[in-house]
């Protein structure tokens, strides 16, 4: 499996990096052109402060957008020839994709939000980022771990309802023409579904009466459910799929 | 090399390596080439090579030493024997495609005589 | 030796039958040419077997058990199409196959790579057609496998790659393994197969040993496959 890791690395390691710079080319150039304009309040958020933040945004979209095509593209270039007939499961396959696009978003997401959170410091002269830190590093332990491990299962089952439309849509319509807009269809249908199903699951529970245990609970029943859906794509990806 | 499609390969194989026995270039218990190394000189499959080697033997036109490889046999009164088997089937096509011509038996010698001398002056 | 038997293979795209009810038995130590004119089926039975492609219903039946990754192991296949990422170098091609398919003979394709004139450090995408042609089948040749699926190698490429690509597979040739190559260009191909399946509209139209053929046909089997599809 480490090969796998070594190929997505290798195949992506030079667009990232070319994302990067150019984020830090245009953060830097503009920092420093706000900066010599003068000094800006928190108060009165103005284009300069609002501009970061779309910037951060846009650095996170590029990198969910990378995470998207990991295995979107890998599944209709005519490399999926070669792809899918590594002697690996499927499993491994689509496992070490979810892997890399975890990292690459939650990376992203913390450049962003570390830089424009700098960025506004920088030119509001407002210590925010170590006001932040203390006031997070005070919640209660548990807590926090609870915070972390339930946004990290979200965004895997975030991106297995992106690989699972593209499983079904491999395995039930490979034939049909305009697959792109089938598997939107598909991915739609899946969000409201979850959606429906997290409503009812969890509309019944009363915020303010799940604590400790129960809601550990739930957390473990969250991440059970996001395992079943990544067996279900490699089951898919292992038996199912044609790549016509 | 220069196969025809519609002709057995192995049995042009075969026609090939009797030409270099009449011809001399091929002697009498000579080693043959490996089955791999020839089809690689022929551009053709190997099992195709075996094939002619196979028949050759069938032939008792050649024969197997165990461990060290297929050479041609060692009578020298092969290479007449498939000199007059080759000239023969020269001639017999000749003579079918002159009588398909209409040239009687007297006419074709006639006809190969003229041919002989003509070349002689 | 039989490699592998195909059993009633059904496989339908949309409303044409790619594949009605195929049967046919491949052997090993040989070199099998599969033989149709396009759309007759034979790339769909390759991906098929090679299990990019999902059967509608029919058996494959291997000599010994294979599913899985260890089918995966043991067919090799190559696609028409350009199957290898523009982006990479040949040297790292040739990391990715060592790296990802068990028993790969990095020796052997270095020593091919010599010999068909390709370095190393040029990218996929600048190579022209007849060198990736060439390239494509030396890494699959190389590859550790039992059956070998080589779909269409001479396609679109110019005639000294097809001499050097049907030389790189006449060698092949060992008992341990069943090589089929499809193509529709007969002509030079015609040398170096030993049997030779005729397939038409997903069906087995005919099957025979190449030089029985000719012997019995009196006949080219380039002439013979004009004479199977001539009213097609």
């Amino acid at each position: 499996m480490i090969k796998l890791f070594k190929y997505e690395f290798q195949r992506k390691w030079k667009v990232s990096i070319g994302l990067l710079l150019a984020y830090f080319l245009v953060y830097f150039g503009f920092l420093i052109k706000f900066k010599s304009e003068g000094s800006y309040s928190i108060e009165t958020f103005g284009f300069q402060l609002i501009f970061f933040i779309l910037l951060g945004s846009a650095l996170s979209f590029g990198s969910i957008v990378g995470a998207v095509n990991n295995l979107r593209l890998e599944a209709k270039q005519s490399t999926r020839d070669l792809y899918f007939s590594i002697p690996m499961s499927a499993y491994a396959k689509i496992g070490s994709k979810v892997i890399v696009s975890v990292v690459e978003v939650f990376t992203a997401g913390f450049i962003a939000i570390y830089t424009a959170v700098k960025a506004i410091e920088h030119l509001t002269g407002v210590t925010l980022w170590k006001t932040a830190i203390k006031e997070i590093l005070s919640q209660p332990m548990d807590q926090l771990i609870f915070a972390v491990v339930a946004n990290i299962v979200y965004a895997v089952l975030m991106i297995l309802i992106v690989y699972l439309s593209f499983a079904i849509f491999r395995s039930f319509f490979s034939q049909v023409k305009f697959g792109g807009i089938i598997t939107i269809v598909i991915y739609i249908i899946l969000n409201y579904l979850l959606v429906k199903g997290g409503t009812v699951f969890f509309g019944n529970v009363e915020e303010t009466a799940l604590e400790g245990f129960a809601l550990w609970m739930m957390l473990a029943g969250f991440t059970a459910f996001t395992t079943c859906i990544y067996l279900l794509i490699g089951f898919l990806f292992e038996k199912r799929v044609s790549f016509d | 090399m220069k196969f025809e499609n519609h002709i057995p390969i192995y049995i042009q194989i075969i026609d090939l390596i009797k030409r270099d026995i009449v011809l001399g270039i091929c002697k009498p218990g000579d080693k043959l080439q490996s089955v791999r190394d020839y089809a690689l000189e022929l551009k053709v499959n190997p099992n195709t090579v075996q094939k002619a080697y196979q028949e050759m033997e069938r032939m008792s036109l050649a024969y197997t030493k165990r461990g060290i490889g297929r050479f041609i046999v060692e009578e020298e009164a092969i290479v007449k024997k498939l000199k007059h088997e080759m000239s023969d089937d020269i001639v017999h096509a000749f003579i079918e495609k002159m009588n398909e011509l209409g040239y009687t038996s007297e006419e074709i010698l006639s006809t190969v005589k003229k041919m002989l001398n003509g070349g002689k002056k | 030796m039989i490699a592998l038997e195909v059993k009633n293979l059904n496989k339908r795209y949309m409303f044409v039958k790619a594949l009605n009810d195929f049967s046919v038995t491949f052997e090993k130590g040989k070199i099998t040419g599969l033989l149709g004119p396009n759309g007759s089926g034979k790339s769909t039975l390759m991906r098929i077997l090679s299990g990019l492609l999902q059967k509608n219903s029919g058996e494959i039946i291997y000599d010994q058990p294979l599913k899985g990754k260890h089918l995966k192991q043991k067919v090799a296949y190559m696609p028409t199409e350009s199957h290898l990422y523009p982006w990479m170098k040949v040297s790292q091609v040739i990391d990715f196959y060592e790296d990802f398919f068990e028993g790969f003979d990095r020796q052997k394709v270095l020593d091919a790579i010599k010999v068909l004139e390709l370095s190393p450090k040029s990218t996929i995408k600048t190579l022209s057609t007849g060198q990736r042609g060439r390239l494509k089948v030396a890494l699959t040749i190389a590859r550790k496998a039992e059956l070998y699926l080589i779909d269409e190698p001479l396609n679109g490429i110019d005639p000294i790659s097809r001499d050097m690509i049907l030389d790189m597979l006449a060698a092949e040739v060992s008992d341990e393994k069943c090589i089929v190559i499809s193509s529709h260009l007969v002509h030079e191909f015609e040398k170096i197969i030993d049997d030779v399946i005729f397939i038409r509209k997903g069906r087995l139209e005919l099957k025979g040993d190449v030089e029985a053929l000719r012997t019995e046909r009196q006949m080219s089997i380039h002439d013979l496959y004009k004479e199977v599809y001539k009213n097609d």
